[in-house]
């Protein structure tokens, strides 16, 4: 009697065991196969035409409709890499670098502060929280054509050079023109999300630190930076993920009149958008080079994210 | 302070949604006022729709407006669909018909510009064939096939020998200029035969017999005839870069504008110069990669002497040349014509001279302003210019977008009174030894009407498209479009008397100019393989150096090498342009 009661009771246990396993694996799969769903629609989909192009070469038939499609090995990539290896592709990858340079060791150490201030609400700091965020509100486009007539109409007529600030013949001030709309434009998103990364600090850890005798630079260097590092992190990911993708507001700004610089963002844009060709032509790049460049630019800066997301990790500030 | 800069930003989303109107005024040489006031082309539901996608640029958009509404009166009674009467013709005008976007597209019918390749498109299988249209052997005034410019039935084709388009309107590439101001400043060069003429020194480019007024017998011009339109007009490179230098300096002309926004329309007249230099029978050869061409001898000490091309400038270099019989396995050699290398070094000139006008370098002046420094005479805010580069179809541009109300508004003159001519251009290098050579236009417009595929299946549709088509090609309405726009379609029709009077002079003189047109079009399979790589237009990648939109950056400072010093000049963007024996062999293969 009292054999099989224990008997029951283990079996009732071994039930109960197997149901919660059952429900962890349910949970599990369901857990994974959310992300998993996306992967496979938002990469493996959406890149699988990239992915298919970027081995292919398409030849138009003579005599009939269609095309004929070879298996391309790597003759795409090797256009493609030469486009990076040429003085062009360098010059567009120093120019988008030195973007990312500013707004990292300018834009960001400025917008924390700007932010540290808005949050310990100082003198017009709702005030600032909202100019600094205007240029995020109003469309990109319309912004960058403001600046434009800005740095043009404007600019002649204060200064009586009607050719303005984009114009003539000086490159490397056209260029900085450029370069400092997208810092200044950069500040909105940067002061928002950090500003929100702050508010959300809890207020006993902030009177903790002052009653300990936390100075304003102590205050925000041990107590804010560690606590928003992981804010920080993502922009500088989302910073180095977009670096060969991001077009400076080039096309807002100069439409498709490239100026004597350039970058990969603007060039892929000017390529894909001006009705590119399946086949190979001499001097543009047809879809499936366009694709073996997309796929080699991944493959240089996705490893570099990841790296440097290892390391900031590692390095970056403690919140303990 | 938030509800005022709400406030301010709503006012600035309404200006900035205002400033993206496009108002069109149709009509009469200068353009008048005909809004069209639609009675037939209405919306309806138990109407057909057919959604049509017209590029709103170039000759705009009144044209299709009127024919629509021909077409759905013609049409009232007509019906396409069971429980269906009569059609409404939904018009989207667009400056970017995406035909990329074509299969999953609305749009029944498209009229694209340059951005689109009917042959490719038809390849990929986006377009539904009009052979039916083409070969109509009912169609009044005779079938379409036979009237058709042989020349430009090569790009309307997909390879299976169907067609799939037909020519839109064509336009060319060049200069345009105002002959009241040449007129009044009398920059035009004498006949050598004149007596009553002087010689102009210039300032360093050599010099010059001009008239001493207008009764002055001048000089052939390019053509090489005397009595023709372009007497007076520079026959050579070395005259045109003498008169730029006469506005310059003798008048209070500058000699020349482009846009500041759009500086890559120098592309259009790098075309023109490369066309008419290098003739229309040197100019077919490029595009069927077969017969002779000249071109540079980049086997002779690198293509290039020491030797100034020109007096008086030490940047340009005279080339070695040779005469080369193309075949299609060596069609990579038609982008080392010497006329090519000529044409970008007038332009680097044009640049390195100071020979455009200050308001070429304001980078929000667009081509409606340019337009506006040639014919507003200095009034508003526009220095004046003599000559515009442009392409053919600005004047009609002009005129739709207001330039010319706007005009008469700011002058208080009448704009029928100006006389703007497109400028027949230089046909030699050298003024001695020039000889005469009729003008060649290059079709750098290549647009074109296209079905979508898409409807092969919806028979309502079908139909409607087929007919407005065939309807819009019919002979009164393609002589009607014509007058409208004052641009003629790479079909043979004639227009009236009456007609022709109504067509401002600016277009007049083009239309008799048409067996001088050479299209985007080849035979030979060379070209079929390799037509986007050696496509002229404006946005060519043969006028496109290291995927920059045009030269114009390397005519000034240079572009920045990643070593820091400048690649400048237009025989380094020669270099750039060249398509290599490998390139080639990549594209075409015997």
């Amino acid at each position: 009697m009292e054999n099989n009661v224990l008997e029951e009771t283990k079996e009732r246990k071994k039930k109960k065991m197997t149901s919660l396993h059952t429900q962890r694996k349910v949970f599990y799969i369901v857990m994974f196969s959310i992300p998993t769903l996306q992967f496979f629609i938002f990469y493996i989909y959406a890149n699988f035409n990239s992915i298919l192009f970027a081995f292919q070469k398409y030849t138009p038939n003579l005599n009939d409709l269609g095309y004929q499609v070879e298996f391309a090995f790597f003759d795409n990539f090797e256009t493609a890499w030469n486009k990076i290896m040429s003085a062009d592709g360098w010059d567009m990858i120093l120019n988008s670098l030195q973007l990312y340079a500013w707004n990292l060791l300018f834009v960001t150490p400025t917008a924390l502060l700007f932010s540290y201030y808005i949050s310990k609400q100082y003198k017009f700091s709702g005030f600032f929280r909202v100019v600094l965020y205007l240029p995020t509100i109003v469309s990109s486009l319309i912004m960058a054509l403001l600046y434009k007539y800005i740095v043009t109409d404007v600019y002649g007529f204060l200064t009586g050079d009607k050719v303005g600030l984009l114009g003539g013949t000086d490159t490397d001030r056209i260029y900085y023109t450029v370069l400092f709309f997208n810092i200044w434009i950069a500040y909105g998103s940067n002061v928002m999300l950090y500003t929100g990364a702050m508010s959300n600090i809890d207020t006993s850890i902030l009177e903790a630190a002052k009653l300990d005798g936390a100075n304003t630079i102590q205050e925000f260097g041990y107590i804010y930076l560690p606590l928003i590092f992981p804010t920080i992190i993502t922009f500088i990911l989302t910073g180095i993920a977009g670096i060969f993708t991001n077009q400076m507001a080039m096309f807002h700004i100069f439409g498709s009149n490239v100026p004597s610089f350039d970058v990969f963002g603007y060039f892929f844009y000017r390529q894909t958008a001006g009705n590119p060709t399946l086949f190979p032509s001499a001097k543009k790049m047809s879809l499936p080079e366009l694709s073996a460049l997309g796929l080699i630019i991944t493959a240089i800066i996705a490893p570099i994210t990841l790296l440097v997301r290892k390391g900031l990790e590692k390095i970056g500030p403690s919140s303990d | 302070m938030k509800k005022f800069i709400s406030l301010l930003l709503s006012l600035g989303m309404v200006v900035s949604m205002a400033a993206c109107g496009y108002d069109e005024e149709p009509d009469g040489p200068s353009g008048g006022n005909s809004e069209i006031e639609n009675i037939y082309n209405l919306p309806g539901k138990d109407k057909t729709e057919l959604k049509v996608i017209n590029f709103h640029g170039g000759v705009g958009s009144v044209w299709i407006d009127e024919a629509a509404e021909r077409f759905a009166q013609l049409k009232q009674n007509e019906s396409y669909a069971t429980g269906k009467k009569g059609i409404y013709i939904n018009i989207d005008k667009s400056m970017t018909p995406n035909t990329s976007q074509m299969a999953n597209s609305a749009y029944a019918l498209y009229f694209d510009e340059r951005f689109s390749d009917v042959n490719a498109l038809a390849q990929a299988g986006l377009l539904l064939p009009i052979t039916d249209i083409v070969k109509d052997q009912t169609r009044v005034g005779g079938v379409l096939e036979d009237k058709l410019f042989e020349q430009v039935k090569g790009s309307l084709k997909g390879n299976d020998g169907e067609y799939y388009g037909l020519p839109h309107y064509e336009f060319y590439g060049g200069m345009s200029y105002n002959r009241k101001v040449f007129d009044s400043a009398m920059a035009y060069f004498a006949a050598d035969e004149a007596t009553d003429k002087w010689e102009y020194p210039s300032t360093k480019y050599g010099s010059a017999y001009m008239v001493n007024d207008l009764n002055t017998k001048k000089s052939k011009g390019p053509d090489g005839e005397y009595d023709t339109e372009d007497d007076g007009l520079p026959c050579s490179l070395q005259e045109l870069i003498i008169l730029m230098d006469y506005f310059k300096t003798q008048t209070a002309y500058d000699p020349a504008i482009v846009s500041g926004q759009y500086q890559n329309y120098i592309n259009y007249t790098i075309a023109g110069l490369w066309s008419a230099l290098a003739g229309k029978e040197q100019m077919e050869n490029y595009y069927n990669c077969t017969g002779e061409i000249e071109v540079i001898d980049y086997e002779n000490n690198g293509g290039f002497s020491n030797e100034n091309l020109f007096p008086g400038i030490d940047y340009i270099k005279k080339p070695y040349t040779k005469k080369v019989t193309m075949t299609e396995s060596t069609g990579y050699l038609g982008n080392d014509m010497v006329a090519k290398y000529y044409a970008l070094a007038m332009l680097e000139i044009f640049e390195k001279e100071g020979f455009y006008s200050p308001d070429s370098y304001i980078p929000t002046r667009n081509h409606y302003d340019a337009h506006k420094n040639l014919y507003y005479d200095g009034a508003g805010q526009y220095e004046k210019a003599a000559m515009l580069l442009e392409a053919s179809y600005w004047y009609t541009e002009s005129r739709i977008n207001g330039g010319l109300n706007d005009y008469k508004i700011v002058t208080g003159k009448n704009p029928d009174n100006l006389d703007l001519r497109v400028m027949p251009l230089p046909t030699n290098c050298y003024t001695e030894g020039a000889t005469g050579k009729e003008d060649c236009l290059l079709d750098i417009a290549q647009t074109f009407a296209m079905i979508n595929g898409n409807i092969k299946n919806n028979e309502e549709l079908k139909r409607a498209a087929k007919e407005f088509l065939a309807f819009l090609y019919s002979e009164d309405e393609l002589q009607r479009f014509t007058v409208s726009t004052g641009m003629s379609r790479a079909i043979s029709y004639e227009l009236t008397k009456e007609q022709k009077e109504n067509i401002n002079p600016f277009y007049l003189e083009l239309l008799d100019k048409r067996d001088n047109v050479v299209y985007y079009s080849g035979s030979t399979k060379a070209f079929r393989l390799a037509k986007t790589s050696i496509r002229i237009e404006l946005d060519g990648p043969v006028l496109k150096p290291g995927g920059k939109e045009s030269p114009f950056g390397y005519f000034q400072g240079g572009t920045k090498n990643s070593n820091g010093t400048y690649a400048t000049g237009a025989q380094y963007v020669m270099g750039l342009l060249r398509i290599t024996a490998k390139e080639w062999g990549g594209i075409y293969t015997a």
